[in-house]
C-alpha cells in the first residue's frame, strides 16, 4: 500500500482548510477524480481570512492539478462554506455550497449551485437555488445522484444563529441541474419529537436499485444528558425516504437512540437493507465501540417499464452512459429461461451471456464492456427464447 | 436491533460507510497520543463483511499529524481514500487552528470484486 500526497490544499496567502467532512470527491465516466473544498482566503477588503470554495480536479492516470477558486467577484458573494459536488453525464459538473451575500445578517446562508459543463475546466456563474432569508440559516448540504440521473439536493434550516438543524429541505433536478424543483419542506423536527428543541446533528442519504433514496438522521434533544450510558436519554435516529415512482416522502420512522456524539453514516445493500452505524460507549465508558442497526425495508415498487411483451417487463438500465459496467432490470411475471445479448449498432453481437432458468420477480444483471469501444449499443433480454425486449446504451471509455 | 462490531478501537471518530455491491466498508479515525502528549488522529481503515467476526484495520495517515474526513471512494474494483493531514501554520504556530494547512492525500486499497465471497 502506497500513501500519495496529491495537493497541499494551502492558498499563497496562507489560508488552509475548515474542519472536516468540508470536503467531498466524485469520480467521473472517464476515471477523473473531481474534488472541493472549503479553504480560506485572505481578503484584503475585509482585512481577515473569508472562507472559499476550491475546486481540484485529477485526470486519470495523471496528476492532480493546480485548484481554481470557483466563488469569483462576478458572484458578489461574501463567503462559500459546505461545498459538494456531483458529476453528470458526459462532461457536466455540479457544486453546490452555502453562501452569504454581504448585506445577509451573519449567520445566514443561501443554497447555490456552480456548474461547469468541460469537465471542470471553466465554472457558470453560481445560481440561487433557495434563499434562506434573514431570519434562518442553510445547513449540512448533501447532493446525490439517483440511478435515474436525477440530481437530489437536500439541507437543513435552523434559526439564524442557532444551533443544528429545525427542518429538513429537498429539491432534486432532470435536467442535469438546470432547472430545480420547488424547494420541499419533507421534514419538521416538531413533528418527531415532543421537544421542540431537538436538531439535526447528522444525517446520511444512499440511493437504491429502485430510484428511491434514503434518508437516516441522528438527532439531539437540549436537556438529554449525553454519553450517560442510558439508552433512554441518548439521541434518536429516523429514517424517510423517497422514491421516484410516487416522488414524496413518507414518514418519518423512529430508528433508536444514539448516545454518543459521533459520526452516523448509512449504506444500503444488495438485499434491500440499510445499515446506520456510530460510536458510542462500550465496558461502561470506559472504551468506544462501532455499533451498527440494520434495517430491512419493504419491498420498493419497481423502476419505470419501458416496454413490455408477453410476461417479459424490461426496465431502464443504470448508470447510463456508463464506464466498464451497467446494470439491466428486468421482471419475469413467470419463470423462464433468460438470455443477454449485446449489439453494436451495425447489428452485429458483441455480447452474449445465458442466465439460465430464472424465477418470476424483478432481475438485476451486471454488463461488463471491458475491451469494447466506446459507443452506443443495443442490449437484448429474451425469455425462453420467445419474447424479446431491447433498448439502448452508451458506453463511455 | 443494535450490534457492536468486534475488535473496536477506542477513541474511535468520524466514522463513514459505504457499500460497493454488497461488500461494507468501513473508514474511521483513530486518536493517538503522541509522545509529547498530545491527541493525534489517524486514519484507519476498517474493512468488513458486515455479521462476521473478522475485521481487518491498519493505517494510512501519518500519526505525526492530524488527519481528517477520510473519505471512500470505489471505483472499478478499488478503494480509493483521500483524507486531509492538518500541519503546523507557520504564523500562527497553531498546528490544529482552524484554518490552519491542510495536505491532503490518497491512497488506493488493492480490492477487487473478485475477492469476495
Amino acid at each position: 500500500m502506497s500513501v500519495e500526497l496529491f495537493h497541499a490544499g494551502i492558498t499563497e496567502n496562507g489560508g488552509g482548510a475548515l474542519r472536516p467532512p468540508e470536503f467531498y470527491i466524485k469520480n467521473d465516466l472517464y476515471g477523473n477524480l473531481h474534488l472541493v473544498m472549503q479553504t480560506w482566503i485572505y481578503r484584503e477588503d475585509i482585512g481577515g481570512e473569508a472562507p472559499f470554495i476550491t475546486y481540484f480536479r485529477k485526470k486519470h492516470k495523471e496528476e492532480w492539478e493546480n485548484p481554481s477558486f470557483i466563488l469569483t467577484g462576478e458572484t458578489g458573494l461574501s463567503m462559500g462554506i459546505s461545498p459538494v459536488i456531483e458529476t453528470y453525464q458526459e462532461e457536466r459538473l455540479i457544486i453546490a455550497f452555502l453562501g452569504g451575500h454581504p448585506d445577509q445578517p451573519q449567520g445566514s446562508n443561501d443554497v447555490l449551485i456552480a456548474s461547469s459543463d468541460d469537465n471542470g475546466y471553466s465554472w457558470n456563474d453560481s445560481e440561487l437555488i433557495y434563499i434562506s432569508g434573514a431570519q434562518h440559516m442553510a445547513l449540512l448540504l448533501r447532493l446525490y445522484k439517483d440511478v435515474e440521473n436525477r440530481l437530489h439536493l437536500l439541507w437543513g434550516r435552523t434559526p439564524a444563529g442557532g444551533l443544528g438543524v429545525g427542518e429538513m429541505w429537498h429539491t432534486y433536478s432532470e435536467d442535469g441541474g438546470v432547472s430545480w424543483t420547488e424547494p420541499n419542506n419533507f421534514l419538521q423536527m416538531e413533528d418527531l419529537t415532543k421537544d421542540t428543541e431537538a436538531v439535526i446533528l447528522e444525517y446520511d442519504v444512499v440511493h437504491d436499485e429502485m430510484g428511491c433514496i434514503h434518508w437516516t438522521s441522528r438527532t439531539f434533544t437540549f436537556g438529554s444528558v449525553i454519553s450517560s450510558g442510558d439508552p433512554e436519554q441518548g439521541s434518536p435516529g429516523f429514517y424517510n425516504r423517497w422514491c421516484s415512482s410516487d416522488k414524496q416522502w413518507g414518514e418519518p420512522e423512529k430508528l433508536g437512540f444514539i448516545r454518543d456524539l459521533s459520526f452516523a453514516s448509512a449504506v444500503d445493500d444488495e438485499e434491500n437493507n440499510i445499515y446506520l452505524f456510530w460510536v458510542d460507549d462500550v465496558e461502561n465508558g470506559n472504551r468506544k465501540g462501532i455499533y451498527y442497526s440494520k434495517r430491512s425495508l419493504s419491498e420498493p415498487e419497481p423502476p419505470p417499464v419501458i416496454s413490455q411483451t408477453g410476461p417479459l417487463l424490461l426496465h431502464t438500465n443504470y448508470p447510463n452512459p456508463f464506464n466498464l459496467s451497467t446494470r439491466i432490470r428486468f421482471t419475469l411475471e413467470e419463470p423462464g429461461e433468460v438470455e443477454v445479448s449485446v449489439y453494436d449498432m451495425a447489428g452485429r453481437r458483441v455480447l452474449q451471456q445465458h442466465l439460465g432458468a430464472k424465477p418470476a420477480g424483478l432481475h438485476v444483471h451486471e454488463i461488463n464492456m471491458e475491451g469494447m469501444t466506446s459507443g452506443a449499443y443495443i442490449y437484448e433480454v429474451s425469455m425462453n427464447g420467445t419474447w424479446r425486449r431491447q433498448n439502448t446504451m452508451t458506453f463511455v471509455q | 436491533m443494535l450490534y457492536l462490531l468486534p475488535d473496536s478501537v477506542d477513541g474511535t471518530r468520524y466514522l463513514s460507510a459505504f457499500s460497493d455491491t454488497g461488500r461494507l466498508v468501513l473508514i474511521k479515525n483513530n486518536i493517538k497520543r503522541n509522545s509529547g502528549g498530545q491527541d493525534l488522529e489517524g486514519s484507519y481503515v476498517v474493512q468488513t463483511d458486515i455479521e462476521s467476526e473478522s475485521i481487518k484495520s491498519s493505517i494510512l495517515s501519518n500519526t505525526q499529524f492530524m488527519a481528517e474526513g477520510p473519505t471512500p471512494l470505489f471505483i472499478n474494483g478499488s478503494i480509493h481514500v483521500i483524507w486531509g493531514e492538518r500541519r503546523e501554520d507557520p504564523d500562527f504556530k497553531l498546528w490544529n487552528f482552524l484554518g490552519s494547512p491542510i495536505a491532503m492525500f490518497s491512497t488506493t486499497l488493492l480490492y477487487s470484486n473478485s475477492e469476495k465471497k
